[in-house]
């Protein structure tokens, strides 16, 4: 019995290796975009937004960045604003405000929410018009914040992901407290 | 040390630091753990990580998990949550240990409150009632599996339980209740916080229980005035204050009185009451440097043993008899600093500076302690988005010292031989000649402490592979190290032993119970291979490890090891014993919805000890049955379900654990059960046992609950003490 089972430890470090190597092959750690926005994922973007070094309290103006010509980010900036009304997190009220993209120059929120749809140069269009206005822009895709155009991207299934763009946020100027920035995956 | 520190803190700088300039922050567990959905932590490597990023094996039990237990303390929650090894003496009385290896005065678990060691130094143990906690108050408990002595020091080397409070600033937490229960148990604890705006957060906590001793067999193992009642108080202060916006400073302060019925060696107990008082103070400031942390604290503990044969001048008249009582303390001061380079690298740098003493043995005038002096770092090199290595690298230097009159010279003990026989071997010149001819004299002298050092390395290193979104590896190494504790170095304590005299006389004649300046630290080391995967579909998470340690110089902390020395009049005598290694398997699976909890936990293991003595059992066959490697259950399972249904929580834990052997029980001080290395085997057969809680939440801000331990049977033989017995308590709860 004891030899048995010594037998089998053996064997458990090669199965655990062998079993990972396999997983390994059918996915990656990333994570990628899901179909829409969920509740879960909008009461991510306010908590993130707590972690700001400068901490929001109170009534908090988000912006929510979209497209008019393009269905996609119409639909996503409507589903975002529905969920701002019903969400909080902890003593931060979000007041929602849609903002076509055409009148990004008048972006006054410290935290503004990307909808997706939008194309590279779109994104360009918001990663210039932020520069040094101290605004966290956030979205659902993880390649917004991959391609620098966005300051954060969480993705909340099946496990929390936040990615920091280090550069983004710097050209922006905002900045996390050290202990979030020590928990998410920095860019 | 400091020029140093700032030496090396400035070239960091030279190669480009990336640091905070933000507001300073002690980590703020709750709201991280609402990000990120599940629990953080900063015991693995000292930087804030998520649970499921640690480089090493560790479990969280979260307070929710600590609210729905049935158990009234900690080493019951660890009982029901984890499968570490809970040895349950008598009520308040339970050491505990990582993957095997327990005994009484467990020393190789170094158990931490916000990072202030509450573990007791003197002799190596944590007495768990002790710790000025309530239950209400823990956020969570980490613990760590596997040495950690690169972050946390010496004694961490098995494991290490970090009890995380909730936040005076952050939280807001209160809470009272009123317990009573079988066996006389009546049970008070408060909790509550106060906020001055986001500037100032106060937290006070308060509580204590009165109760009967389990068995009323305990008086057959103690002549009935070495028994009491136990009990406990306790009160904790914590403040917390955000100076400016870049600096935070924190002050705490606790007191807790206890009483037990203690088993100090595997084969006897004696009551004891402990006092424990400390106070921290903590720093944390955002600097161009980085985070930098640094903590003061103190911890005094007064204990106070009953020892009817102790040495005159250090036998205390208390209310209750002769006690012998030691005073032990211990000063920290730790200067921390975590910064980032770039966005891949995290790194730590550390310089720590302690003193621990301990008197009153063999009188007040004498101190025993070391000084040790510690710097350490931990690099943390986030390779790719999916693989991660961590490496933790300590320096401990260690100074011990003794100070005070040496001991030397015949000790005067009076003997118990029959008047006339006295008489008799007076006139005959025998009695004196009995004493002289025996003086007890200590083989050491202040020399040999102030002689010794011991420098030692201690090493973390781990590497965490994310293969998929909900598939993680895991492989770890750790080098730590355990010092013996400081009654194994420094104890001095004369007794009486019984010799026959022949016609069925018997003198007692002094003897000698010595600690060993000479004494080496317990190396530990560990491999490990771990795999964790995420089950969200079923709200799960499944995980195993397999490990593989050793224990090089296992040293008397180790109860077992405690032996006769012929020669020089020394009845026991801190020795390394020899060494011992161990493998096995742990399987954990955890979930929760928002009305059902489950969980399950098992370990299995093998220990072969190498010691260099032998070992006899009571037919006077050589054995090793009696040391660690019968001493530890193969097998531990424990699992654990919950409901809630509208006001109502139902949770069930049992645990099951495969038979293990302890030394016997001998009722018999002066005999130590053990003369001549022959102990009698005592085997605690295998067992299964149940703690239930139902509630009633009667309101959002009151409840009603019953706790039900060790429901199976009126009693239950966890050890080799007389088993515990079936409780039931009655809680009434209210927040305000």
């Amino acid at each position: 019995m004891i030899n048995n089972i010594r037998c089998l430890l053996k064997a458990v470090p090669r199965l655990v290796v062998a079993g990972l190597l396999a997983m390994s092959l059918t996915g990656t750690a990333t994570g990628t975009a899901r179909a829409e926005t969920t509740a879960k994922d909008v009461q991510l973007m306010l908590k993130a937004v707590s972690f700001l070094s400068s901490k929001p309290t109170g009534s908090l103006s988000v912006s929510v960045l979209f497209n008019p010509a393009n269905p996609e980010s119409v639909k996503d900036a409507e589903v975002i604003r529905s969920l701002l009304t019903t969400i909080k997190a902890g003593t931060i009220v979000p007041v929602s405000k849609a903002v076509e993209l055409s009148q990004i120059a008048t972006l006054d929120s410290p935290a503004a929410i990307v909808t997706r749809g939008l194309s590279m140069g779109e994104l360009d269009e918001i990663s210039t018009a932020v520069k040094a206005r101290k605004v966290l822009t956030l979205s659902t895709d993880p390649d917004c914040a991959k391609t620098g155009k966005c300051v954060i991207s969480i993705v909340s299934e099946p496990k929390v992901q936040v990615l920091y763009n280090g550069a983004a946020g710097q050209s922006t100027g905002v900045e996390f407290v050290p202990t979030f920035r020590m928990l998410i995956t920095e860019l | 040390m400091l020029k140093n520190y700032l030496l090396a803190t400035a070239g960091f700088l030279a190669v480009g630091v990336v640091a905070a300039t933000a507001r300073a922050e002690n980590v703020d567990y709750g709201s991280l753990e609402q990000m990120f959905g599940e629990p953080v932590t900063t015991s693995a490597t000292g930087k804030p990580q998520r649970a499921s990023d640690v480089p090493m094996a560790m479990t969280i039990i979260t307070a929710d998990q600590i609210r729905h237990a049935a158990a009234l303390d900690i080493p019951g929650i660890l009982k029901e949550y984890t499968d570490l090894d809970v040895l349950q003496f008598t009520r308040g009385d339970s050491d505990v240990s990582v993957r095997g290896y327990d005994s009484t005065m467990e020393p190789r678990l170094l158990v931490l409150v916000n990072g202030r060691q509450v573990y007791v130094d003197y002799f190596g143990f944590t007495n768990w009632d002790a710790i000025p906690v309530e239950l209400a108050e823990i956020h969570q408990i980490e613990v760590v599996k596997g040495p950690n002595t690169a972050l946390f020091g010496f004694n961490a080397a098995a494991g290490v339980v970090n009890i995380v409070t909730v936040s005076p600033l952050y939280d807001t937490v209160n809470e009272a209740s009123v317990r009573i229960g079988t066996q006389g148990y009546k049970e008070v604890s408060a909790v509550g916080t106060a906020h001055v705006g986001d500037k100032l957060g106060v937290r006070l906590s308060a509580g204590g229980y009165n109760a009967q001793p389990f068995n009323d067999n305990l008086t057959n193992l103690l002549t009935a005035p070495l028994t009491q009642d136990p009990f406990r108080r306790a009160a904790n202060l914590d403040v917390l204050g955000q100076l400016t916006e870049d600096i935070q400073v924190g002050l705490e302060a606790s007191h807790s009185l206890v009483a037990q019925n203690q088993w100090m060696l595997p084969f006897f107990a004696r009551p004891d009451q402990l006092r424990s008082d400390s106070i921290k103070a903590t720093v944390s400031a955002n600097t161009g440097l980085g985070m930098i942390d640094g903590q003061v604290y103190k911890n005094v503990v007064f204990t106070s043993y009953s020892m009817v044969d102790a040495l005159p001048g250090v036998i205390e008249d208390l209310a209750t008899g002769d006690k012998l009582s030691t005073r032990e303390s211990v000063t920290s001061a730790k200067l921390q600093d975590l910064f980032k380079i770039g966005a891949d690298h995290t790194l730590r740098i550390a310089g720590e500076y302690r003193y621990n003493t301990m008197n009153s043995v063999p009188s007040e005038d004498v101190h025993a302690g070391y000084t040790v002096y510690s710097g350490s770092g931990m690099w943390d090199w986030a390779i790719t988005p999916s693989v991660n290595m961590t490496n933790a690298l300590r320096f401990d230097h260690l100074q011990l010292e003794r100070r005070g009159p040496n001991v030397n010279g015949p000790v005067p003990i009076t003997n118990n031989i029959p008047i006339p026989l006295l008489n008799a071997m007076t006139n005959a010149g025998l009695a004196s000649a009995l004493m002289t001819t025996n003086p007890v004299t200590w083989p050491y002298t202040n020399a040999d402490f102030n002689n010794k050092t011991i420098d030692e390395v201690s090493v973390n290193s781990g590497l965490v592979v994310k293969a998929t979104d909900t598939d993680t590896i895991r492989l770890s190494y750790g080098r730590g190290i355990q010092m013996p504790p400081l009654v194994d170095y420094a104890w001095f304590e004369p007794i009486t032993r019984t010799v026959p005299l022949g016609g069925g006389f018997s003198a007692s004649v002094p003897a000698l119970v010595n600690g060993n300046p000479t004494l080496e630290p317990t190396i530990v080391t560990n491999y490990e291979l771990g795999y964790t995967r995420d089950l969200s579909d079923i709200s799960s998470k499944a995980s195993s490890s397999v490990f593989y340690d050793t224990y090089q110089n296992l040293s008397s902390a180790d109860p077992f090891a405690y032996r006769a020395v012929t020669g020089n009049q020394t009845l026991l005598q801190g020795v390394n014993i020899g060494d011992s290694h161990s493998y096995g398997m742990e399987l954990a699976f955890d979930g929760h919805t928002d009305s059902w909890r489950w969980g399950a936990n098992y370990r299995l293991e093998f220990i072969h000890d190498n010691f260099n003595f032998a070992q006899y059992d009571q037919n006077g066959n050589m054995t090793l049955d009696l040391f660690y490697q019968g001493a530890t259950p193969h097998s531990l399972l424990t699992m654990r379900g919950g409901y809630s249904y509208h006001a109502w929580d139902f949770d069930l834990f049992g645990r099951y654990s495969s038979s293990f052997s302890l030394p016997n029980t001998n009722p018999q001080f002066g005999s130590y059960g053990l003369m001549g290395g022959t102990y009698n085997k005592y085997t605690v057969p295998s067992y299964v046992t149940f703690d239930a809680r139902i509630a009633y939440n009667v309101t959002d801000w009151a409840w009603v609950a019953l706790n039900l331990i060790n429901f199976q049977s009126s009693t239950t033989q966890f050890t080799n003490t007389p088993p515990v017995e079936r409780q039931g308590t009655l809680t009434v709860g209210i927040k305000f």
